[in-house]
């Protein structure tokens, strides 16, 4: 991610990461994806995504995707921890592309029109919090935490996360490795591409870090130091601005006709 | 390899269908082939389930009058067929036989032609005659009558209000056409114009969309479609799927991309039956179908991922045989997306295909396709509109003026970071989206539990994906009115921003931080559609320096490339216009001149290039005056040969 223009790395290991296992490579290409007896095997390794950190966004949307067309195996605790994997991966559009897919689930939702083509509840219905059309208040909360961090509202995400009413989501996030340090990593994401250099008050909200704490966990960062209350951000292609002007490039495809004029004739016949 | 996948997919659908049944073990394990044939085999056998049951109705009846009935059916379907048009028999007959020889041409005929023709003249508000009444005109040939039936149900989908039956019949017929093609030792001897192929794969779905949202209005329905919703096999999203995977494998149509792309033997890649147009172009359709079933479901990353092995850009590519299909595919490319955020790529496939039906307007005729065609670029500029507001993009010349035509009010709207601007996207994003299905159906299997759907409902899936796209829109909207203050600065502090904007501070350093992160997105480069590079979408830009906000804009230099080719080209017509056209004067020495150098034109051209001097500067930078004079109308005199007589003075 040094070079000038921006590689495709992020693309690429998002749709394919490296820490994916060949077995999963080819279950979820193919067709045996819609085979809900490979849930185990998809199960297996989202729970490997929780003990190691690792992420596999793709793999998690199988899953969904299974559900989706069988109902009955919807597994509640599953989800919540695909969602919760989703959200720290922001500004990756995963968790959205998850509750997408989340439409049928056997959860609450707004309620919707009758039909008799009533629709009473319209007014209403667009007021109550929901994640989509779901309403059931983990997953509202989730999807609150998401909007947070997609905001770039990290102190809010932060407070939101310590509240009473989070305390699920605590629980559940405290059984995924790395929670918190992924949630950080996505607000260092945003700094870097964003600032030059940055308080540490201010960077220390964003984390939910302050002091030796926060000292150690910036340093630790490669090209990032902290010193004297102000944190370097390393040079990357997001910060590194340059007013340009943008020349009009001409291929020599656009001028073939023109090319074409200025042959002699005789080359015409 | 392709055998034992089909038959896992034959095994969820079972296992699915158990599951709608309640764990009922009655679609037996015997069912459960092992080979292709009974992947499809499967579809037919609910058919014969449900006309067994209506049967078994009329068999006391049947017994006793069996001989008599047979005939009156006879008679009946005489009179049936008698009262049918002469014209339309005839074009039945021709039809038929044109099918038989697989005269491609001739069936184009029929089908784009006639068919239309005789629906306006004669059925444009009433079915087609059934099939078993024209059944004797072709000799009960199933090939046809299967055929028939396909145009025959569309012609109801799209004339008229398909009933229960119509839907369940319509699905059996398609699930015989599958089956004829899928299930045959060899290729099937059929060939159909690759445009009758793509209408089959899109009706296929599109019947399968509206099927799914009849379903799921659970009231209004009759005894009779109730005990056919209570077989949850129907029309199933597993079923489709499995029609659209086994038409991928037995054309091995990913194998020929492959090959294709790697220059290898695409024949050989393509085996038996995928070297056959008829199957190679119903594999090809089938890759577009998934993407727009996906997109339907609400699966953007898997709708893109079907097009791996396709190459859009490609203009020899198999896409662009059938309009209808390219079209349908950008839309939901585009769409797809649009929903994953990626503005600029939605962006360019909208653009692309909308130049593409601009330029169609000028030469195309076919009514039918047309106005759907130009139904969906309504939508995709809808589209376009969304995401230009969200990513602010320089357009083609023509694609913004039409885009502002139609949309220019929402977009206007889109742009200011209000609930009014919301408001738009909200009626745009209704407008213009797909028709999002539910994958599963209302629980008819089970009287209680229909009886609550009742009370609630599915809810609406289009509400659904709606409210995911907005929930992205509200973040955004607050960067149109940070990037009109920037952009009147080079650098100012963060607390004076924030005062403009009425904001705190902080709240101000997180917009910004939003407003960087939308304006970098993943761009496709080459590879997989879901591969791409981040790229910077805006041309403002800027970064905080701990609490000063440094800007910089880049701008546009002036094109004057664009100018200078298209004023070069229109000079070379003028001017060769000018050439080909006879002298203003026109004097008695002008014809004198023609008539002594006509013949030797050439020549003479040749020789004045080198005599004129500075004047004659088309022929001194070699362009043929010669050439030229001849391509001059008759015996007219022309500026090659007239160079020396009437110009040469001057410079002498």
């Amino acid at each position: 991610m040094t070079s000038g223009t921006q590689d495709t790395a992020i693309a690429r290991e998002w749709i394919s990461p490296s820490s994916r296992p060949d077995h999963i490579e080819q279950l979820i290409s193919g067709v045996d994806r819609y085979n809900p007896q490979n849930l185990g095997v998809l199960h297996d390794y989202l729970a490997q995504q929780l003990d190691t950190g690792s992420y596999d966004c793709l793999a998690n949307l199988a899953i969904l995707k299974l559900y989706q067309f069988n109902p009955s195996d919807f597994n509640y605790l599953v989800v919540v921890n695909i969602l919760l994997k989703a959200l720290v991966s922001a500004p990756l559009p995963d968790f959205n592309l998850c509750i997408s897919l989340l439409g049928e689930a056997p959860l609450a939702t707004v309620p919707s029109s009758s039909e008799d083509g009533e629709k009473p509840e319209a007014e209403t219905s667009s007021k109550i919090p929901s994640a989509g059309n779901l309403i059931d208040p983990l997953v509202v909360r989730l999807s609150q935490l998401s909007s947070l961090l997609f905001q770039a509202k990290f102190r809010d995400f932060w407070s939101t996360l310590a509240s009473p009413e989070f305390e699920d989501v605590r629980e559940h996030a405290s059984k995924i490795h790395g929670f918190d340090d992924a949630a950080r990593r996505v607000a260092l994401n945003s700094v870097k591409g964003a600032f030059t250099t940055i308080s540490e008050e201010r960077i220390g909200t964003y984390l939910n870090l302050s002091g030796a704490e926060l000292a150690q966990f910036v340093n630790s960062q490669p090209g990032w130091k902290l010193e004297n209350g102000k944190v370097q951000v390393p040079a990357n292609p997001d910060n590194e601005i340059k007013a340009t002007i943008i020349r009009e490039e001409i291929t020599l495809d656009q001028m073939t006709k023109f090319l074409g004029q200025a042959q002699p004739n005789a080359l015409h016949a | 390899m392709a055998d034992f996948q089909q038959q896992q997919l034959l095994l969820q659908q079972q296992n699915q269908q158990r599951q709608f049944f309640g764990g009922e073990e009655e679609i037996g394990e015997e069912e459960l082939g092992d080979d292709v044939d009974l992947v499809v085999a499967d579809y037919s056998q609910g058919l014969e389930g449900q006309q067994a049951d209506f049967v078994e109705l009329d068999e006391a009846q049947q017994a006793a009058l069996a001989q008599a009935q047979v005939q009156q059916q006879a008679q009946q379907a005489a009179a049936a067929l008698a009262a049918v048009p002469e014209q339309v028999r005839k074009f039945i007959v021709i039809f038929n036989q044109a099918i038989q020889n697989n005269s491609v041409p001739d069936i184009s005929n029929a089908y784009e032609g006639n068919w239309n023709r005789l629906t306006e003249k004669f059925y444009s508000k009433t079915e087609w005659p059934e099939a078993e009444v024209i059944a004797p005109l072709v000799n009960d040939d199933q090939k046809f009558l299967t055929l028939y039936r396909e145009l025959w149900y569309r012609h109801v989908y799209s004339r008229l209000s398909p009933d229960g039956e119509d839907r369940f019949h319509s699905y059996d017929n398609y699930c015989d056409f599958f089956n004829y093609v899928l299930n045959s030792e060899g290729p099937v001897q059929l060939e159909l114009p690759a445009q009758w192929l793509w209408d089959i794969v899109d009706e296929f779905i599109y019947q399968f969309q509206s099927y799914s949202q009849w379903r799921n209005k659970v009231s209004n329905k009759t005894e009779d479609e109730l005990a056919l919703l209570q077989d949850g096999g129907v029309w199933s999203s597993y079923s489709v799927l499995n029609v659209l995977y086994s038409l991928i494998q037995k054309s091995r149509i990913t194998e020929q991309l492959i090959a294709a792309k790697e220059g290898q033997d695409v024949e050989e890649a393509a085996g038996e039956f995928g070297s056959k147009p008829l199957y190679r172009m119903l594999g090809y359709f089938s890759i577009i179908g998934l993407l727009r079933v996906h997109v339907l479901l609400g699966d953007y990353t898997l709708a893109l991922k079907m097009l791996d092995h396709i190459e859009l850009n490609k203009k020899s590519g198999l896409i662009n045989r059938v309009t209808a299909c390219h079209v349908t595919a950008y839309y939901y490319v585009g769409f797809a997306y649009m929903m994953l955020r990626r503005y600029p790529d939605a962006i360019k496939a909208f653009t692309h295909i909308l130049v593409f039906i601009m330029r169609l307007r000028q030469y195309h005729t076919r009514s039918y396709q047309y106005d759907q065609i130009n139904k969906t670029a309504d939508r995709m500029y809808a589209l376009l509109a969304m995401c230009c507001a969200l990513s602010p993009t320089r357009l083609d010349e023509n694609i913004q003026t039409a885009m502002r035509e139609k949309y220019g009010d929402q977009f206007t709207k889109m742009t200011k970071g209000n609930d009014e601007g919301l408001a738009a996207f909200e009626e745009l994003f209704l407008f213009a989206c797909p028709k999002f299905i539910t994958g599963n159906s209302p629980p008819y299997h089970d009287a209680e539990a229909l009886a609550a759907f009742k009370d609630t409902p599915f809810p609406d899936p289009a509400q659904h994906q709606l409210k995911v796209f907005l929930s992205d829109v509200k973040t955004q909207l607050s960067n149109s009115n940070i990037r009109s203050f920037l952009r009147l600065y080079t650098s100012l502090g963060t607390d004076k921003l924030a005062s403009f904007l009425e904001i705190d501070e902080e709240q101000l350093v997180e917009m910004m931080m939003v407003m960087k992160s939308s304006t970098r997105s993943i761009k496709w480069s080459e590879g997989g559609l879901l591969e791409g590079e981040v790229v910077n979408t805006s041309d403002l830009d800027f970064v905080i320096d701990t609490e000063m906000v440094h800007i910089a804009e880049s701008r546009v230099g002036r094109r004057y490339g664009d100018w200078f080719l298209r004023n070069g080209t229109r000079m070379h017509d003028v001017l060769s216009n000018i050439q080909s056209k006879p002298l203003p004067i026109a004097s008695a020495k002008d014809a004198n001149v023609a008539a002594t150098h006509a013949a030797p034109a050439g020549g003479a051209a040749a020789s004045s290039a080198g005599a004129a001097g500075g004047w004659a500067t088309a022929g001194k930078s070699g362009h043929g005056a010669g050439g030229r004079s001849n391509r001059g109308r008759g015996s007219a005199p022309v500026w090659g040969g007239a160079n020396r007589s009437s110009q040469a003075p001057v410079n002498a």
